[in-house]
């Protein structure tokens, strides 16, 4: 699971940038931290992950019909709901590259390069093989 | 007393009259600006910089990405203080790929070896 070094990077991308927004040294060195995608993609996404039953926004639930008695097939396809919008979050990449100060032609094809290796680790994860 | 003929311009007319003004001169100042007037914005020199001394110091580590990390956040603070109020954004910058590679170092170290 290489790929998972690549979601990584996003995900240390997105903490690095909550860290220093909360922290104030942002605002310090004069930089407007106002806007931040990743930052808050990953607060959506952790408030996501909590595992209750009655959340409607992709928790971690095991409940798959509703009034189905929680099965491991339900905890397998919202887990897989999990990984996807995790997956997703690859997507803000090159904005979040670009905002730093890339230009658009270094921000979208790195990121785009990025989304294909998370894609494929996303596939792994659901289908529970290996590739790459 | 006459000033000094340069072909007739004054000197502070001139490409270097900046380096002229005032009774020190303002040389970090003047290079600076002459340096980000032609060329890239301070946050993406920032980001070559911090990531220059990360690959390096990644290969220089044998593969590791802590100690770059850790160097590249405690050079901020340091260009900080150093560089002129508006180029602070060269400081976040090599801030930001500093604090991004310490918690990708953390983040590596707990999914391929199994913790901290």
């Amino acid at each position: 699971m290489r790929s998972k070094s690549i979601l990584g990077v996003v995900l240390a991308f997105a903490v690095a940038s909550s860290l220093l927004t909360a922290s104030g040294i942002a605002g310090t060195l004069g930089a407007t931290p106002a806007g931040d995608q990743s930052a808050r993609t990953l607060d959506d996404i952790a408030s996501d992950a909590t595992v209750d039953e009655d959340s409607e926004t992709g928790g971690l639930s095991a409940d798959v019909a509703g009034d189905n008695e929680p099965t491991l097939v339900g905890v397998a396809i919202s887990g897989g709901q999990f990984a996807a919008s995790l997956v997703a979050s690859v997507a803000l990449l090159p904005v979040e590259l670009m905002r730093l100060g890339f230009p658009f032609w270094f921000a979208v094809p790195i990121g785009g390069v990025a989304q294909v290796i998370a894609f494929i680790g996303l596939i792994q994860f659901v289908r529970g093989t290996e590739y790459i | 007393m006459t000033s000094i003929p340069t072909n007739g311009t004054d000197l502070n007319d001139t490409s270097v009259g900046c380096f002229a003004q005032g009774t020190e001169g303002d040389l970090t100042q003047c290079v600076l600006d002459g340096l980000f007037a032609a060329g890239p914005s301070p946050a993406l020199v920032g980001l070559v910089m911090g990531g220059t001394m990360l690959t390096s110091l990644y290969i220089a580590g044998d593969g590791s990405v802590v100690t770059p990390a850790v160097v590249t956040i405690l050079l901020a603070p340091v260009l900080a203080v150093i560089l002129p109020p508006q180029f602070a954004a060269l400081a976040y910058s090599v801030a930001f790929v500093g604090a991004a590679a310490g918690v990708f170092a953390a983040y590596t170290r707990f999914t391929h070896q199994g913790g901290f």
